[in-house]
């Protein structure tokens, strides 16, 4: 009864002064909409991540040769082909193993030279980088096997040599002074950072080793783990065959290590968290600033509203009867612009998630949560202006000028 | 029997550092179903009483016996309480709430007394149709004269059948011919049994009532009853 009463005085004394109501809430909206807006923004951001994690269905292992560091005397062993083909002989490791052999040749067709970067793969390679084929075909293991002179290019290779890849499908051309003749072309798949898979080359990996660079050495071991093993599991699965291969004793360090490449989308996702909580904390401190706004307006309203107090208690209200009501003005401010705040946060979550073209998702905990935290600004700010108009003397409230 | 019994009652503010006595021992009664005004000048204490009487204030000493209840050593909720059941008040400047309808603004005391919806609804009517507004109960205070806002208060001091109705300068901000009517219908409420007590510094107000207690430097300078026709 009496709460009820309370809520509609509350209402009516915000409308009766609804413009500063309003700029009175102001911190409290934005306080909100950055939260909304962040954990919406975050949550698409870490499910954008997550997605492209997911969509390689496996994590990536790269080896690569150890450069020797310094602490110890660590002979820089090259990693071999042989080291590949023990990763693939051995029974626990069922994986695909890919050793590339990279190096930088020049590329000659017809009147075009170009210097291009030339990677010696085996057939599972494709399906490791997770390219595909645009046009004709990826070599087979066969082709690896017969060392074959055949190439399949990157989208934009066919540009540089001023004719088009597709052109190029079928054309013998000239790399490093081996002819080799183009079977294939891959789909476009853009620049990766550290290298352009559109502009790069693709040969048999024992083509690569025996007629382009004459070395059995390979420059990194890529291996594809299913998610069913962690990281640690399949390091330690590599490491037992690679310690036997390169006869490294009990208590030596390794020779070669190991790459988690999904360490750095880990980095990013941490990154994006710590952005994230920055954001939250600003919007934190923002909320804190709203509320000592509506502390300062619930004062203001305390004293406007003395005789009315003082009235109200004549007519028997409680002390509790009156703080309720103050309490519960605060708080529906409070809520009000938690509500706005809501509402500002999606849309400015929605137009992100537009532009970056990012699934829209605001859990709704976040909205609760957020309209729950507002009010709980409104409650704990607005006990003290309440406190002051519940201990009002009536006799004095009524009188006040 | 006596519905109020004031006794030996003083009251002392602190006043900076200086104590001001604003009673100094008063003491009366009033029967059931009197019309009684109190009367003094400014500064003579007529506040002070009134507050104490209207259980808005607590003496400083003496007893103060309501319905034979003692309320002088009441404080806080435990006063509100008794205002809410006991008293009715009448303002000079009305109070009542601008946002609110006339019935809102009746039905006020019921929902401090937890009376439930429909009751408040019906008693609220009830009050407004005594005082003759049955037809204003939707109006706010706006849209309505300063003697129908008075009556208005009126029903709002009448809504929970107080013990006494206590009126401080009710014809204050009235004409003379509405200040006229308000109190003609204190008189036909003082007809109908019920006790009250009219705060004033007028004296054709005061002449109105059956008795006049003078209020003078806190105490009591006189009391007179009027001579029953």
């Amino acid at each position: 009864m009496v709460l009820q009463e309370s809520i509609s005085t509350a209402v009516d004394s915000i409308r009766a002064n609804l413009l500063r109501s309003l700029l009175t809430t102001i911190a409290i909206v934005i306080g909100t909409a950055s939260v909304i807006a962040m954990v919406g923004i975050g949550s698409s951001a870490q499910r954008a991540i997550d997605d492209s994690i997911t969509n390689l269905s496996a994590r990536t292992l790269s080896v690569y040769p150890s450069r020797g560091r310094g602490s110890q005397k660590v002979s820089a062993a090259p990693l071999s082909i042989s080291d590949a083909d023990a990763l693939i002989k051995d029974k626990e490791i069922n994986w695909r193993v890919s050793p590339e052999i990279r190096g930088s040749k020049s590329l000659k067709y017809k009147n075009e030279s170009i210097s291009i970067s030339v990677i010696g793969a085996r057939e599972s390679y494709l399906g490791i980088q997770g390219y595909e084929i645009d046009q004709g075909a990826f070599f087979t293991e066969r082709d690896d096997l017969a060392r074959k002179r055949v190439a399949i290019i990157g989208s934009s290779v066919g540009t540089e040599l001023k004719t088009s890849s597709k052109a190029l499908v079928g054309q013998d051309i000239d790399l490093g002074g081996v002819t080799f003749k183009i079977i294939g072309v891959t789909k476009s798949e853009g620049s990766s950072g550290w290298s352009n898979p559109d502009e790069q080359i693709y040969i048999p990996l024992l083509t690569a080793s025996d007629r382009v660079f004459g070395r059995d050495r390979v420059d990194s071991i890529r291996v594809e783990v299913p998610n069913t093993y962690t990281p640690e599991e399949a390091m330690i699965s590599i490491e037992r065959v690679l310690r036997r291969e390169h006869d490294i004793g009990p208590g030596e360090e390794n020779n070669f290590r190991i790459n988690d490449w999904s360490q750095f989308t880990d980095l990013q996702k941490q990154a994006t968290a710590i952005f994230s909580a920055l954001l939250i904390g600003i919007a934190g401190i923002s909320l804190m600033v709203g509320g000592i706004g509506v502390m300062n307006i619930m004062l203001v309203s305390v004293t406007e509203r003395t005789r009315e107090i003082g009235l109200r208690k004549a007519l028997g209200a409680t002390q509790q009867a009156i703080l309720l009501q103050f309490i519960i003005e605060a708080v529906t401010l409070c809520i009000i612009g938690g509500i706005i705040g809501v509402i500002f946060g999606s849309s400015l979550y929605f137009l992100v998630t537009v532009f970056q073209d990012w699934v829209f998702t605001i859990p709704f905990s976040a909205i609760l949560g957020s309209v729950m935290f507002s009010a709980c600004v409104g409650l704990f700010f607005g006990i003290w202006p309440a406190k002051k108009a519940a201990q009002l003397e009536p006799a004095v409230a009524l009188r006040y000028e | 029997m006596n519905v109020i019994d004031v006794k030996n009652i003083t009251k002392h503010y602190l006043l900076g550092t200086q104590t001001v006595e604003a009673l100094r021992g008063v003491s009366f009664g009033i029967e059931q179903g009197e019309f009684l005004a109190i009367m003094g000048p400014s500064g003579s204490g007529k506040s002070t009483l009134m507050n104490i009487i209207g259980c808005l204030d607590s003496p400083t000493d003496g007893t103060y016996h309501l319905n034979n209840q003692e309320v002088s050593t009441l404080e806080g909720d435990e006063l509100a309480g008794i205002r809410n059941k006991e008293i009715g008040f009448v303002f000079q400047n009305f109070h009542l709430l601008a946002r609110n309808s006339a019935l809102d603004n009746v039905m006020l005391p019921l929902k401090y007394a937890g009376v439930d919806k429909a009751d408040q609804l019906k008693r609220g009517k009830d009050a407004l149709s005594q005082v003759g507004l049955d037809s204003r109960m939707d109006h706010q205070p706006s849209e309505l004269s300063g003697g129908q806002q008075q009556r208005v208060a009126i029903a709002r001091a009448l809504v929970n059948n107080p013990s006494i109705l206590f009126a401080d300068e009710p014809t204050g901000n009235l004409d003379s011919q509405t200040g006229h009517d308000v109190m003609q219908l204190f008189h036909n409420l003082h007809q109908q049994g019920q006790t009250i007590i009219l705060i004033t510094h007028e004296n054709e107000v005061a002449a109105e009532a059956q008795r006049t207690i003078f209020i003078k430097d806190g105490l009591i300078e006189s009391d007179i009853r009027k001579e029953k026709l």
